[in-house]
């Protein structure tokens, strides 16, 4: 079988380049280990200001349990929203909550509104608030006023933790930094040393290209795991959705990233060329997909670059199937966009070498 | 029969032309050397041949299968001797490919080094591994681009020996070389410069051809009787004390001639034998 004599070959390749096979085996767990204790733990210590018009006893239920557990400060209560603008403004409070006069009653008809003002600039923390409070308002409702929902989209359904956000975005940068980097070298290596040629002589360029693929999806999808690994040991993140699902996903979005890295090595003259081109096009992705900042929080002229970004696409579904547990149906537009990302940067591969080869099949 | 047919090969790299309008055959069964100064457009043409370059021209191949083995020896820096010589049996799909190997290794006498990664090895190593890995699949067409550059004049020796071998078995070997001894073992030579032909034929044709015909020197009793002769009958000849210089078209031919013009005046008679790299020289210092 010609795949698997190139699969082989790659393998023992990159285990035996030690270098490199360090980076791919540490990388991903200094990024885990970096990201997870940087943003591991509760949030703890959000200082909230009130402003009360409800004052019933929804309201007076909501604010109690807001001020239950570590989560939030109270540190103000006052009497318009625009004092509590002013005090985010000069950074005394992270938020304001606003409840306004017919909490009461709307609760009653199941459509209670809270309005959260939060610091843009820092959206990790305005998300987590905003959560907080749709999961406390939830259970206030449920409790008092036997089930009736207050809101139903909540986007971190238990815990508000950041570890959560940060933990499936981690898979996506993992799957194409190393992605990237391994057919980027495995390729251009070949083309320096003289080999490219050799072996297309040999095999035709559908079987070097298909094996470099597997044997590169073979080293990340360990990587994977051992990401996964690591936030669930380590930081107790949980898959709710399907773990085969949230791997077919990773698949998908990983061929594409081999895709672009084999055409880009191809292109290049050298190695270090390919590396520093794909490493160019792999930090694009990461900045602008959402991996630092929510898409929400983000500048509009930066989120029309995420929308063309396949690391957003593939970041929101795992997001959706690891946080929400989401099923294929909800993550069916970001699967479809991921699908055509891999069938556009494959053939573009193999378009690439078989010119290489001169056509020879 | 041909094994390569070359008609108007003409490759390009941008405006520059490496290759131009090169017409050449490999026959059957011969040892052709493809020689020429660096950049004269040999590796190009190979690279042609084997479809690795776009060109325009006509390139016939009926060969087979083809052996490879590319300027500098490239390998598997990461893989053993034996590993690259299975990665090449069984990406070509040789059906006994552990005995093939073996009879490899030990032609190329790797065997004590087989499970050395090739990155360790030396150059003549090396060199040598490529080469059995341009033979694994049996190949009845042989292209080798400086098989013996940087390598001992031992190893070469015994390169060249396993060549003939493989000629006597009947395979065709296209070579390039920088080597004279090696140019003279070669059935015929194409000598190129600057992407064309410059001469073509066997060592002594190009020798031939070089010098415009072959020196004959001829020591005589009565020397300027002897030059009034030749020159009497249209031979271009040189005197130099009792000694004649004699040009000639072929000397096969002429010899008899000069014996029957000169007589027994003719003291010692000797073809000058014209060294290949002279001729080169000469031929491209023109
Ligand atoms: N890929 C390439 N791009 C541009 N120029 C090239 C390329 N390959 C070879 N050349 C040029 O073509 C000429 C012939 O090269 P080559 O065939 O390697 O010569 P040789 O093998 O006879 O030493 C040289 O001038 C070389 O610089
Ligand atoms: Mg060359």
């Amino acid at each position: 079988m010609p795949i698997k004599v190139v699969i082989v070959k790659e393998l023992k390749t990159i285990v035996r380049e030690r270098r490199l096979f360090a980076l791919i085996l540490i990388q991903p767990i200094l990024l885990t280990l970096i990201f997870g204790y940087a943003f591991s733990g509760d949030i703890k210590n959000v200082r909230l200001a009130i402003v009360d018009e409800s004052n019933s006893k929804a309201s007076n239920a909501l604010i109690s349990a807001l001020s239950l557990g570590e989560a939030f400060d109270l540190d103000y209560f006052l009497a318009t929203k625009s004092e509590g603008l002013d005090l985010i403004k000069k950074g005394e409070v992270d938020a304001v909550i606003f409840i306004p006069k017919d909490f009461e009653s709307g609760l009653a008809k199941g459509r209670a509104e809270v309005e959260v003002y939060a610091d843009e600039s820092n959206s990790a923390v305005a998300n987590a608030v905003v959560n907080g409070i749709r999961n406390l308002a939830y259970s206030i409702s449920t409790k008092t006023f036997g089930g009736i929902e207050v809101e139903q989209r909540f986007v971190f359904s238990t815990k508000t933790r950041l570890i959560d956000f940060v933990a499936p975005a981690l898979i996506g940068v993992v799957t194409l930094m190393i992605s990237l980097i391994l057919s980027a070298s495995s390729l251009a290596r070949e083309k320096e040393e003289g080999t490219l040629e050799l072996s297309l002589k040999a095999l035709n360029s559908r079987d070097v290209i298909l094996g470099k693929f597997l044997a590169i999806t073979a080293m990340i999808t360990l990587d994977v795991l051992i990401v996964m690994f690591l936030i669930h040991n380590l930081f107790g993140v949980e898959v709710k959705g399907s773990f085969a699902l949230l791997i077919l996903t990773q698949l998908l979005f990983l061929a594409g990233s081999v895709g672009i890295g084999l055409s880009i090595s191809s292109i290049s003259a050298t190695q270090l060329q390919g590396i520093q081109a794909v490493m160019i096009f792999g930090l694009i992705n990461i900045f602008l997909s959402g991996f630092f900042y929510p898409l929400e929080s983000m500048p509009e002229a930066a989120r029309i670059f995420a929308l063309v970004i396949p690391l957003t696409y593939a970041n929101t579904a795992f997001r959706e199937i690891m946080v929400k547990g989401s099923g294929v149906e909800q993550i069916l537009p970001e699967l479809g966009i991921l699908v055509l990302y891999t069938l556009v940067s494959l053939t573009l591969a193999v378009n690439v070498l078989k010119r290489m080869g001169g056509g020879i099949e | 029969m041909e094994k390569i047919k070359i008609e108007d090969l003409t490759v390009r790299f941008g405006k520059f032309v490496a290759v131009s309008n090169l017409n050449m055959k490999v026959r059957s069964g011969e040892i052709l050397g493809l020689l020429g100064p660096n950049g004269a457009g040999k590796t190009t043409t190979i690279k042609a041949i084997l479809g690795f370059v776009p060109y325009e021209g006509k390139v016939e191949i009926n060969a087979e299968k083809i052996g490879w083995m590319p300027q500098n020896a490239p390998l598997y820096l990461n893989l053993t001797v034996e590993e690259n010589l299975r990665f090449f049996a069984e990406a070509y799909g040789v059906k006994n490919a552990r005995q093939k190997i073996e009879e490899l290794l030990k032609l190329v006498e790797l065997e004590k080094f087989r499970n050395r990664l090739v990155r360790n090895l030396s150059g003549g190593m090396k060199q040598r591994c490529a080469f059995a890995c341009a033979m694994v699949h049996e190949p009845d067409l042989l292209i080798l681009d400086e098989p013996t550059a940087g390598v001992d004049p031992k190893l070469r020796k015994s390169f060249w020996e396993y060549f003939e071998s493989l000629n006597k078995e009947g395979k065709t070997i296209l070579i390039t070389t920088h080597y004279m001894d090696e140019a003279e073992k070669c059935q015929r030579i194409v000598l190129m410069r600057g992407g064309e032909i410059l001469a073509e034929g066997s060592p002594e044709d190009i020798k031939r051809k070089a010098l415009g015909g072959e020196i004959v020197k001829v020591k005589v009793a009565r020397a300027e009787d002897a030059f009034k002769k030749l020159k009497s009958v249209g031979l271009n000849a040189e005197l130099k004390g009792n000694e004649l210089s004699v040009l000639v078209d072929n000397a096969k031919i002429r010899v008899p001639e000069l014996f029957e013009i000169l007589g027994n005046d003719i003291l010692e008679l000797e073809i000058e034998r014209e060294t290949l790299e002279n001729a080169f020289l000469r031929l491209l210092g023109g």
